[in-house]
């Protein structure tokens, strides 16, 4: 059913040092911009192929090639439906062929922040953009406290269990019903955690004027060397230089 | 430092109060230990110390809080958490960050602290609570007694006057609440007052100048230690009875008569070779 | 009797093997309290005996561990739960009902009793309920609640009941009501077994047994005069009760506060 542990897995901070991880948040952040808009201006083959070829050299300074080639392998079947969909209406070998790898390429850009980077990080990068305190908070909290209430509804289900609790087979609404003595105690599990959670938020003067900012990141230059290839990438895609 | 003037307090929607007409004065540098059953009213007593009672809880609230002779009601639980700290019982609910240091930075970035001086003041507290060890760690990566630490630790990070405990070790085990008590009796030295209120007297008994012994909704006593823990019926309160009241009772129905009630391990040692001698 | 052969256990995930190659068996009626410190395995043993490792919690599994004759792993968890009880240390994870009555006879009823509303009665009596009967579940005080939960389990009739860390924020009231049900239980013929790291308690409890667990295994296993054994705890990692440490001081071979001030003072 749901695997508490799976969940804790997905949201464990990688503490690999790699020459990806130590970059300044921000050249993360353009790095996956960047590539989340340079396969959106092209549509032929050649050019997303180079495209994907531009990124692998990320992937192996983030040491991402790995996972990345597992989950790709995992939507492959997401893909090839991408082409089939795209050739159905277009009648085009090619260009199929290029919408499935440009889709390919988002889904590597975004495979490289979010398997490489730290979720403290993804909620600086917010602050740096100017989102307000109160969204990336937001998601820093969830970020940890998921951990927590997934152990809540692994002891949940314990507990039940233990009282001889089966889920019921059988028709929709028969099972919803079985499903409440691992709700209602996992609601209020959660209530309760978020009451004192705001207890504990007012007794540090949280929300009481402006912020300042604790963590401060360093240039460096790797910095300099990752975003002129970016540009590079840029040039190469845009101007179609070398090809005209 | 903090005055409260006969304060009753009734949650919303409850019928009873949880303290009735409470009188308290608390001066700067006392360690105070607040005893009750559960349900006595102790929690509720400790959150009118820093304003989250009547701002954060509703209900009827008749009398006043002054804390340096302001109305608690007149200023908000922000400006009074730079005076009064609290820490709660649950150490995983009051954790907000993903990492050590942040969590430490946490309330200082929010009074707008400049980035230097909260660095200046997160080493003080990482040097003076002998936190070295977890200091680079992630809170998801923290046993139940380490992050209760953490939470103390951030709590001091902002140097309140007192700072004041919820039962900060009734999850905890045997180790880690010896941990806490001694980190409290540090800060105490250094010149902090502390209002913890507790169920392990054993522990935090010894520790305390002055304790407030609460039975439903009325402080019952309140007076220096040695005092309190010769003259009040603790079984007759619904509180755990530490090992010097056990030992003092045994020894006056005896017929021995002892001037001090022995509170510490050490002290009760003592005592008892010298009643050994006899 | 539970039997439990030579048990490895390896949560996935882990590095570490929680329980090394650990033999145990446990008759009734009892009293075995089981003591070690954080991360010695106390909890995993108790995960043993109803079988939720290894039908519930995944890992490497290696051993075996009988209940009355049957391997936990040929069995189901609900089928196990007719003969052990496991209470949780936090009465919150069980209670959804709106009654304490609909709580204490939903574990009978799971397990198909038909006599469920007898053992209802019985539970609340035993655990001193009676009279909440109609009150939701969360009105209760901290210390009714942890009773309802024992009930919860109780009205299931098992014939072993283990109970996780019962003391932990519990005021003085509620613990000494704790034992007496416990000792109540062992005498009606049941098996009880409680993993606890307070030592004081179980001082009070005065158990049968008691069982040291240092690193997932057994590392001592005896009787009451453990906790005045200062070495071995300490060797385990566990931090004596206050009376034992006093005792050893003095000289005073008692355990438990009322023994040493008996041999002091005559």
């Amino acid at each position: 059913m749901i695997d508490p542990t799976r969940i804790f897995k997905a949201f464990q901070i990688s503490k690999e040092r790699t020459p990806y991880s130590s970059l300044h948040p921000m050249t993360k952040f353009l790095i996956f911009l960047s590539f989340l808009v340079i396969p959106l201006l092209r549509d032929d083959i050649i050019s997303q192929l180079s495209i994907f070829l531009l990124q692998v050299p990320i992937m192996i300074c983030s040491k991402t090639g790995k996972r990345i080639g597992d989950s790709l392998k995992g939507s492959s079947l997401f893909l090839i439906m991408i082409i089939v969909l795209n050739y159905i209406f277009i009648r085009d070998l090619l260009y199929s062929i290029a919408m499935g790898l440009r889709l390919t390429n988002l889904l590597v850009a975004s495979a490289i922040l979010m398997a490489a980077t730290n979720p403290m990080e993804i909620g600086d990068i917010l602050s740096m953009i100017r989102v307000p305190y109160y969204i990336t908070f937001s998601f820093v909290i969830a970020l940890r406290f998921v951990p927590v209430l997934a152990r809540d509804v692994e002891n949940i289900v314990a507990a039940q269990r233990s009282r001889g609790m089966k889920i019921a087979t059988g028709g929709l609404l028969k099972r919803a019903r079985s499903l409440i003595p691992l709700l209602i105690p996992m609601i209020i599990i959660s209530i309760r955690r978020s009451q004192q959670l705001s207890e504990a938020l007012e007794v540090r003067a949280f929300g009481s004027g402006k912020r300042s900012f604790y963590y401060s990141y360093r240039w460096s230059y790797s910095d300099i060397i990752f975003i002129l290839y970016t540009i590079i990438c840029w040039i190469v895609i845009v101007r179609g230089y070398p090809f005209p | 430092m903090i005055r409260i003037e006969d304060v009753t307090f009734t949650y919303a929607g409850r019928k009873k109060p949880a303290i009735r007409n409470v009188n308290l004065d608390i001066n700067r540098g006392e360690f105070i230990l607040v005893v009750g059953a559960s349900g006595s009213g102790k929690s509720t007593l400790l959150r009118l110390l820093n304003g989250l009672i009547p701002h954060f809880y509703e209900g009827e609230f008749r009398g006043r809080v002054l804390v340096d002779g302001v109305d608690t009601r007149e200023t908000s639980v922000s400006k009074l958490s730079r005076k009064i700290g609290l820490v709660f019982q649950n150490p995983d609910n009051q954790i907000v960050t993903l990492h050590v240091k942040r969590e430490l930075a946490f309330g200082l970035e929010n009074i707008g602290m400049r980035r230097e001086e909260i660095e200046k003041r997160i080493r003080g507290i990482i040097k003076e609570i002998h936190m070295e060890r977890i200091e680079d760690k992630y809170t998801d990566e923290l046993s139940g007694g380490e992050k209760q630490l953490l939470a103390i630790a951030a709590t001091l990070a902002m140097e309140p006057d007192i700072i004041v405990l919820d039962e900060p070790t009734s999850e905890l085990d045997t180790a880690n609440a010896m941990r806490i008590a001694g980190i409290l009796r540090k800060v105490h030295e250094k010149g902090k007052g502390v209002i913890v209120s507790e169920h392990r007297l054993d522990l935090f008994i010894p520790l305390a100048d002055r304790i407030v012994v609460i039975d439903d909704g009325v402080i019952v006593a309140d007076g220096p230690a040695k005092k309190i823990v010769k003259e009040v019926d603790f079984a007759k309160h619904r509180i755990n009875e530490p090992l010097a009241i056990r030992i003092y009772r045994e020894v006056t129905r005896r017929g021995i008569s002892i001037e001090e009630v022995p509170l510490g391990v050490k002290d009760i040692i003592e005592f008892l070779r010298k009643v050994r001698g006899n | 009797m539970i039997e439990i052969e030579r048990v490895s256990f390896k949560y996935s995930g882990s590095n570490e093997y929680a329980l090394k190659d650990l033999s145990l068996s446990i008759s009734r009626p009892s009293i075995t309290a089981i003591v070690g410190r954080n991360g010695a395995g106390k909890s995993t043993l108790l995960r043993l005996l109803n079988g939720l490792i290894p039908h519930f919690y995944e890992g490497e599994f290696r051993g075996r561990v009988l209940v009355d004759g049957v391997d936990t792993r040929e069995v189901d968890i609900s089928d196990l739960s007719r003969k052990v009880g496991l209470v949780f240390q936090n009465p919150e994870h069980m209670f959804f009902s709106e009654t304490v009555w609909d709580e204490v006879i939903f574990g009978p009823k799971a397990l198909g009793r038909n006599d469920f509303e007898e053992l209802g009665e019985k539970a609340l009596r035993l655990t001193g309920l009676t009279d909440m009967k109609d009150y939701p579940p969360w009105s209760l005080s901290g210390g009714e609640m942890k009773r309802l939960s024992i009930a919860c389990i109780l009205s299931m009739e098992t014939d072993y009941i283990a109970l996780d860390e019962p003391t932990v924020g519990q005021d003085a009231v509620s613990r000494r009501e704790l034992i007496e049900i416990l000792r109540n239980l062992r005498n009606m013929g049941k098996g009880i077994i409680v993993v606890s790291h307070d030592l004081e308690w179980i001082s009070d409890l005065r158990p049968d047994r008691i069982i040291v667990i240092r690193d997932g295994y057994v590392f001592a296993d005896g009787g009451c005069d453990l906790l005045a054994d200062v070495t071995i705890l300490a060797r385990a990692g566990l931090i004596p009760p206050m009376s034992a440490i006093i005792g050893r001081a003095i000289g005073v071979r008692g355990f438990g506060i009322d023994d040493i001030l008996k041999e002091v003072l005559g």
